[in-house]
């Protein structure tokens, strides 16, 4: 089965906005930045412990609990600190797999021959049409599950995209006149690649990975949802949803701020993503 | 194509249900013997070797014998079946409603997108297509259902679909959830497809020889414009039915994704093994159904029936 091209193009082309090109990306950073700061100082500070439970059962917001306490009386502001650390490094974490694995299955692609070339094209077609979400719950009926198991599931899919739009990056740039001249001086495939194709591919990367970053952090708060994602006491949103599904009459707060904290992330990067788009142009235009 | 990428995602399933990971352990309890272990191990047939389980389990595929439950001990197969009277309608009902909201959405959005109804489309896109389906269901619940007490909150009728009234009203909220998700996605592909249409050269020598704005639209817009969406369709239907895997959770309907959560949870590896191949098929026969209806629509990608991954790398 061969996925058609326009999805790969859909992607990269998504309506553009040039005249607003400065407030996505200063909004996108903005909040990205947010987010990633309370990652950063949930490190060394939360104003309780996850496993103190001295708050009384499901508080509703006030001076102690800035966001009122959760069923087992835990304070729920410094879960949702936590849940922003673990969605970073769900993010970040799986898009560095994608990466890794995309780029290099992308740039084997592009550099061999032509039977491996339709080879590793036909298996990612068939990967990429396979959903995230079913991948994941495979990799946690095999593993377990846990945050690790979430990572790896959310990177191996996102990198079958990394790597069909490394493939057809890397063999514009392979075709181009300055890496014919290169070649023709005596560059090795490997230096090739390393000196010229991998600079330029760069920035026709960075859209897609800001894209699957929100990606990432959606897929591990569904996963946790449904009670497949990292086991307590890591804190993530998708969790705590979960968690306070049942007691949302008593103390709705508790299912409403994880859900705001998800969709500010998602948004952030999203923007972000088209912020770069605009920045980086010429590279992505051409794909487009 | 269609067989070897099924047969292709049937083995990676096999590699990573049997070889990487133990089924036996499922069958056996905390301080089990190895004797236990090794008696396990030959009820399930996993102490030949892998070559000869392979073997079977293709055959067992061919057969559509998917084996039956460790926990319930039922064959797998029917009851997928049954478990598709819920997701199956839940999946389809989510996705018309998504179409008849995002079409006429997402071209009113490129149509006025110089209005203030295109900025708002834009801003409010945004922002719904970020939220995670299952939050929409916990809000519609919080909502709808334990507010204003209009809908269920939970559940799916026992009578199952010999009442529909009843099955449709447990079904209401679960739809919408999906709908909206899916449809704010959708709307923005055909926002983005119907943009391009509008601002491509033939639009503009239709109108010059004097058709109407509509009739131009309908000959040769829509033609146009319709291929991409039509593979975004495929996929879309695709994540249609990831989503009510997880919305079947938040409604606690007894569907397939309720079967797949309980089969990773109890470890009950044929339940698990056959909605994973019912769903990679399902995926899969999607795509490829896209993929034809492309070629029939639009004539230059039939030249290449062979040859699509030539027409992507020119394009």
């Amino acid at each position: 089965m061969t996925a058609p091209v326009e999805l790969v193009t859909a992607v990269v082309a998504r309506p553009r906005r040039r005249s607003r090109r400065s407030v996505n990306l200063i909004v996108g950073v903005t909040l990205f930045g947010l987010i990633a700061a309370i990652a950063v100082v949930s490190l060394f500070w939360t104003p309780y412990a996850l496993q103190d439970t001295s708050g009384g059962r499901l508080q509703p917001p006030s001076g102690a609990h800035w966001a009122g306490t959760d069923k087992l009386g835990r304070d729920l502001f410094s879960q949702l600190m936590v849940g922003a650390r673990l969605a970073m490094a769900v993010g970040f974490g799986s898009v560095a797999i994608a990466a890794v694995i995309g780029i290099l299955v992308g740039l084997i692609a592009a550099v061999a021959g032509r039977w491996v070339d339709d080879a590793l094209s036909s298996l990612l077609d068939i990967a990429i049409a396979f959903p995230t979400l079913l991948l994941a719950m495979l990799i946690v009926a095999w593993r377990g599950a846990a945050l690790d198991s979430a990572i790896l599931a959310i990177g191996l899919a996102g990198s079958a995209v990394i790597a069909r739009l490394t493939r057809v990056t890397a063999a514009r740039v392979l075709a181009m006149d300055f890496v014919t001249a290169s070649r023709t001086s005596g560059t090795g495939p490997f230096r090739l690649v390393l000196l010229h194709v991998l600079p330029n591919i760069w920035p026709t990367l960075i859209v897609p990975f800001a894209l699957q970053f929100g990606g990432a952090v959606v897929a591990e708060a569904s996963l946790s949802y449904l009670g497949l994602g990292s086991p307590p006491p890591n804190a993530s949103w998708g969790r705590m949803l979960q968690d306070a599904q049942s007691t949302v009459l008593v103390a709705p707060t508790a299912a409403i701020l994880p859900g705001i904290l998800l969709v500010l992330t998602i948004v952030g990067t999203n923007l972000l993503a088209d912020g770069l788009r605009d920045v980086a142009d010429p590279a992505s235009r051409s794909i487009s | 194509m269609l067989l070897l990428a099924f047969v292709l995602a049937a083995t990676i399933l096999f590699v990573v249900l049997r070889v990487l990971g133990n089924p036996v352990y499922s069958l056996i309890s905390v301080g089990a013997t190895k004797e236990d272990i090794a008696a396990a191990a030959a009820r399930l047939g996993v102490d030949r070797p892998l070559i000869v389980q392979f073997g079977d389990y293709l055959r067992q595929l061919v057969t559509l014998d998917l084996g039956n439950s460790f926990t319930s001990g039922l064959p797998v197969g029917p009851e997928i079946v049954r478990r598709l009277n819920v997701t199956l309608p839940l999946t389809l009902l989510s996705f018309a409603l998504s179409m008849v909201i995002a079409i006429p959405v997402g071209f009113f959005a490129a149509w006025k997108s110089r209005t203030w109804y295109g900025t708002a489309f834009s801003a409010v896109s945004q922002v719904t297509g970020a939220i995670p389906v299952f939050w929409v269901g916990i809000i519609l619940v919080f909502v709808l259902a334990l507010g204003a007490r209009i809908f269920p909150a939970s559940g799916f009728p026992r009578t199952d679909w010999s009442d529909p009234g009843a099955a449709l009203y447990a079904l209401t909220l679960p739809v919408l959830t999906i709908a909206i998700v899916a449809g704010s996605e959708l709307a923005r592909y055909v926002r983005s497809a119907t943009l391009d249409v509008l601002g491509q050269q033939y639009m503009r020598a239709a109108r010059a020889t004097g058709q109407s704005f509509g009739s131009a639209l309908r000959r040769h817009g829509v033609r146009n414009g319709i291929v991409p969406v039509i593979s975004i369709l495929a996929i879309q239907l695709s994540t249609t039915f990831v989503g009510a895997v997880i919305v079947e959770r938040v409604f606690a309907l007894p569907g397939l994704g309720d079967m797949l959560l309980s089969g990773i949870v109890e470890q009950d590896f044929p339940s698990v093994q056959g909605v994973l191949l019912f769903s990679t098929a399902l995926v899969l026969l999607l795509g490829f159904v896209a993929d034809v209806i492309q070629r029939i629509l639009d004539p230059r990608l039939r030249a290449s029936l062979s040859g699509n991954r030539r027409v992507r790398a020119a394009a």
